[in-house]
């Protein structure tokens, strides 16, 4: 699982959705919106979050991660049901749509914020190649001690990873410099700041108990 | 040992504590630590070379800024064009010197979340990241300590770089 792929895909879906959905427009009624997405329901599909793991937001709220993971699991089970070869019915449209504008919600800060793309495309770059020992990385804007903007970037480690260990150290330092590089190429007004954590330790937090 | 090593160590120590349940504040006076380690390396590094004075030494280390020092550890990674530290550094800034500036940047944001949010939560990895991010940057420091760049980095950092009138 990754959160980069997640994003992806979840972009990917919204934008088959009439942009009136996106923004959440007073003048729809779910009604409405079910009967003009019923023919159009290319964004009601498993795949849309195949790749969601609540583990990758390691730096959402709890609260906003159990929102997204029970959206999340109240679409899959719609989209599940969709036969391949047929469009879906107006219910199933009605019972996901509300599911998945939740899910864009949550994910607001990571489609639409500020420079949202743009930071993740200078992210993703320098962390190209390295899916094997950190499989996923969460991101958010924020401001450091200075009050200047920045970005606080979490690289998520395997477990058996050492990160303590010279070689590791080694590694790590050309993704920073790379993510520093790409955000001064993109000319983003933020200064990024990398952190790591640890598979289990996501774990831990997430589920409130050792794995 | 000097001052320096001796922190770094100390942050290693507090880091592997208690390894398998460490507290929060184990993991927050390490972080801490480690930034003060790297401080107290580039300070000392920067007056003993200013003066063989001990007493002025002890003066000129307390007129470091914070501030100023991490902006110009910002203004050698990410220089604004044009920019005339090539000619101060005899030349693009290095990895080791890079190293050094990244981890000083990095570890003096960690260090006031450490020691003032109270809402942060320091993971193991984190902290020991951290820790060894602080001990790679003493050694990319001693690879480099020598050298002319090395030389103008400490300037840029007690003077600030503000001493530095882009064209």
């Amino acid at each position: 699982m990754s959160l980069p792929r997640f994003l992806e895909a979840v972009r990917a879906a919204a934008g088959f959705l009439d942009p009136v959905v996106w923004t959440d427009s007073p003048h729809q009624n779910g009604a409405d919106l079910a009967r003009s997405l019923a023919g159009a329901d290319i964004w009601l599909t498993p795949a849309a979050v195949r790749d969601f793991d609540p583990d990758d937001f390691v730096l959402l709220s709890p609260e906003e991660r159990d929102r997204l993971a029970d959206a999340v699991s109240r679409f899959r089970a719609v989209a599940e049901d969709v036969p391949g070869d047929k469009p879906a019915t107006q219910e199933q449209v009605a019972e996901a749509l509300p599911q998945f504008l939740t899910i864009l919600e949550v994910l607001k800060p990571y489609l639409t914020g500020p420079h949202a793309t743009e930071i993740k495309r200078a992210i993703w770059r320098a962390w190209s190649g390295s899916e094997s020992w950190i499989p996923t990385f969460d991101f958010r804007t924020d401001v450091d001690w200075a009050g200047d903007p920045c970005v606080r970037v979490v690289l998520v480690l395997n477990d058996d990873v050492d990160v303590e260990s010279s070689e590791v150290q080694d590694r790590l330092q050309p993704i920073r410099m790379g993510i520093l590089r790409n955000f001064q190429q993109a000319k983003l007004p933020y200064w990024p700041y990398v952190s790591v954590t640890s598979r289990s330790e996501v774990w831990e937090r997430t589920h409130g108990v050792e794995r | 040992m000097t001052l320096a090593e001796e922190l770094l160590d100390t942050a290693r120590h507090l880091v592997n504590r208690n390894r398998s349940r460490p507290t929060q504040a184990d993991l927050r006076r390490a972080v801490s630590t480690a930034y003060y380690a790297l401080f107290h390396l580039l300070v000392g590094d920067a007056v003993d070379r200013m003066t063989p004075d001990e007493s002025v030494r002890a003066e000129l280390a307390r007129a470091f800024e914070h501030r100023e020092m991490r902006k110009a550890c910002q203004g050698v990674l990410t220089p604004p064009q044009p920019s005339p530290l090539p000619l101060l550094f005899g030349g693009p800034v290095g990895a080791e010197l890079s190293q050094v500036a990244t981890a000083f940047v990095y570890l003096q944001d960690e260090r006031h979340r450490a020691d003032y949010d109270r809402g942060r939560h320091f993971d193991r990895a984190d902290a020991r990241g951290t820790v060894a991010q602080a001990g790679k940057a003493f050694e990319a420091w001693a690879v480099v300590r020598s050298t002319p760049a090395a030389q103008a980095f400490l300037a840029l950092l007690f003077f600030g770089l503000k001493s530095v009138k882009t064209r």
